[in-house]
């Protein structure tokens, strides 16, 4: 695999100390890697199966993708239609892996389950599976059933991490149904946490609240747009770009030389629109007088090495169930919140922006998030409604998928999805939901590759 | 928003830079980044028919929570991306119906987007669930999710549905909660 921006590695910006030369390398290795990640880099398979393949009966049914729509790292997979079914992901981080898809089923559909997942290699681990979404037919001859499913994943090319997309049913004897040009994904999404081995690269950095971004200094700086006494701790300026809290002014400076006989240098203590506060200043400045306004070390730090750790490290939450959970019968569209939620639930999770407690997460950053939630039920010999979704600070639950399924003696468990991109502001809080109404309290189901969980990703202010 | 889409900023040896420099190479890039270009809409107004006979249709999403490019035509219900901000999208789309009277019906959703790098055919993201029907759940619905890749100015994106063994025509849904919606995110240039 090859990169698509030559010497595109890991966003890793430096921390500015007082003094630093502003360099064009310096500025390059800490905005360069950043904006390449979006302009082109950010490793993506998107591709879809065109064969029609044939589904194993009671089994897994890896899919071979024929068209690679996105393959930006050129790697091995599916560039060429006759590719492995894995791919190889090309950098270290969190990887957002979706699947949607279709099945054309038999007339025993409806007493079965039909769905997708992903099996994965972590940290050169063996693989193992996972679900999405898992769903009934609809008992027709010539009927379909379709799901989509997402899970994120700390993956490396260190340890010849992959991901293989699978689609499954539980009907036998085969042949049992066709998978119909299914599209599979998989999206680098944030650095990774910790704990890859022979990575060397570097490991994500909290930025907690990210500063909005801001302009540079004017080049000239500013003046004051009224007097300023011997003694005063605060002045008002004409613009307040550029400024940040323990970065220093020049009064009566103009391009770096003393305007005045009475310059001087202050910090900035606080900035309130254009009153700035400062250290109490030893001379009085005249209204008009000019301001220097320097690149300070606090304004990259806030702008450039902030910045660049938050995009490349945005908030993330992948938390999964550790153990069973009884959901009552409900009267739809009231639920009940799934419980027992934990980063260490069903394989491993993330919240590193620390908003996860108690079954419930506190949005950190404000800003639109991509949502994915599933709730994998038990089953039961009746016929039942199934269904995912979330609540925002206990309002009204906005649901994801609601699906059916007939009475069936074997009680095959099915899995109910959510998957939305949602307006958050800092604070709210999310929970997950559920739903069935066999008509008795229902299990879920707890295990590494058939669990509940909540996925969030921080996609960008709106 | 009306921030260019950004490329790979080229900071010369030697340069001085002025603020207007970096406003250019530095501020007006990470603006966009920060901010992306997104869309997320749904339907609360007046529903979609679909019809029994299995026609996918256009959902007709009526009420916008982000549009910060405009780049949603209300009377298409498709998003394009403005001239200029081409792109990598991921698409989230999800339907609502009523349930519908007839027992087998199904539900399947896709994510239409005419153009793609490697593919002269459309891409179809397509999910297809059995739904609840009458006197049990009050709705039932199918989601699916997609990158597409949108040219500015002229690609569009929409969400399709049709009903499967309806027996009769099917409505979507329109209460809060159990409405359809369709998000657009920008991923990558």
């Amino acid at each position: 695999m090859t990169s698509p921006i030559p010497g595109v590695t890991y966003p890793n910006p430096r921390t500015w100390f007082n003094g630093d030369i502003i360099t064009s390398p310096r500025l390059r290795g800490d905005f360069g890697n950043l904006a390449s990640i979006f302009v082109g880099a950010r490793p993506i398979l998107s591709a879809q199966d065109f064969t029609n393949e044939t589904l194993n009966a009671n089994a897994i049914t890896p899919l071979t993708p024929t068209t690679a729509n996105l393959n930006n790292w050129n790697t091995t997979f599916a560039s060429s239609g006759t590719a492995a079914s894995t791919y190889p992901v090309p950098m270290a981080g969190w990887y957002l892996l979706q699947v949607s898809g279709n099945m054309s089923t038999g007339t025993s559909s409806n007493a079965n389950r039909w769905g997708f997942g992903f099996r994965t290699v972590i940290n050169g681990a063996g693989a193992a599976n996972v679900d999405g979404g898992m769903a009934t037919g609809d008992g027709n001859a010539s009927g379909f059933v379709g799901t989509s499913g997402a899970e994120l994943q700390q993956l490396s090319p260190t340890t010849t991490d992959t991901v293989t997309w699978y689609a499954f049913t539980s009907q036998t004897p085969g042949p049992v149904g066709i998978v119909e040009n299914p599209v599979m994904s998989a999206e680098w999404v944030g650095l990774p946490t910790s704990g890859i081995t022979s990575y060397t690269g570097p490991y994500g950095t909290v930025v907690n609240p990210p500063a909005a971004v801001a302009g540079w200094p004017p080049t000239a700086g500013t003046t004051l747009t009224s007097p300023a006494s011997a003694g005063a701790t605060s002045i008002v300026v004409a613009d307040a770009t550029g400024m940040v809290v323990g970065a220093q002014l020049g009064l009566d400076y103009y391009n770096g030389m003393p305007s005045t006989l009475n310059p001087e240098v202050t910090a900035i203590t606080s900035i309130a629109g254009l009153t700035i506060g400062t250290a109490a200043l030893r001379y009085g400045h005249a209204s008009g007088a000019n301001v220097a306004v320097p690149v300070s070390q606090q304004f990259l730090n806030q702008q450039m090495r902030d910045l660049v750790n938050f995009l490349a490290y945005p908030p993330m939450l992948r938390v999964g169930v550790t153990a069973i959970q009884s959901i009552p019968s409900g009267g739809f569209p009231t639920g009940t919140q799934i419980t027992n939620l934990s980063t260490s639930g069903s394989g491993t999770g993330v919240d590193n922006f620390s908003g996860f407690s108690s079954n419930a997460y506190t949005v950190p950053v404000g800003g639109v998030y991509y949502v994915y939630g599933q709730v994998y039920y038990a089953g039961a010999n009746a016929v039942s409604d199934y269904a995912a979704g979330i609540t925002i600070n206990g309002g009204t639950t906005q649901w994801g998928v609601v699906q059916r399924a007939p009475a069936i003696a074997a009680t095959p468990p099915f899995c109910s999805t959510f998957c939305r991109h949602i307006t958050f502001s800092a604070g709210d809080v999310v929970k997950l939901f559920g739903f069935q109404n066999s008509g008795g309290a229902m299990n879920t189901v707890h295990s590494t590759v058939q669990n509940s969980r909540l996925i969030m990703i921080w996609r960008g202010i709106g | 928003m009306t921030t260019p889409l950004p490329s790979i900023p080229n900071f010369l040896a030697g340069a001085a830079y002025q603020q207007g420099d970096m406003t250019g190479l530095f501020t007006t890039p990470m603006n966009f980044f920060m901010t992306r270009q997104i869309l997320r809409v749904h339907q609360a107004s007046a529903s979609t028919t679909l019809p029994s006979a299995g026609t996918m249709t256009t959902i007709a999403f009526d009420t916008v929570d982000v549009d910060n490019y405009s780049g949603w035509n209300a009377g298409t219900h498709a998003f394009s991306p403005p001239t200029g901000l081409s792109g990598w999208f991921l698409v989230t789309s999800q339907v609502f119906i009523a349930s519908p009277a007839a027992a087998g019906t199904g539900l399947g959703v896709q994510i239409v987007s005419p153009v793609l790098t490697t593919s002269s055919s459309a891409i179809t993201a397509l999910a297809n669930n059995k739904m609840p029907t009458s006197g049990t759940a009050s709705a039932g619905s199918t989601s699916v999710m997609a990158y597409v890749y949108l040219v500015g100015g002229s690609d569009t994106v929409l969400t399709q549905a049709c009903v499967t063994n309806a027996g009769a025509n099917a409505t979507t849904n329109l209460s809060n909660g159990l409405w359809s919606t369709m998000d657009v995110s920008w991923v990558m240039g």
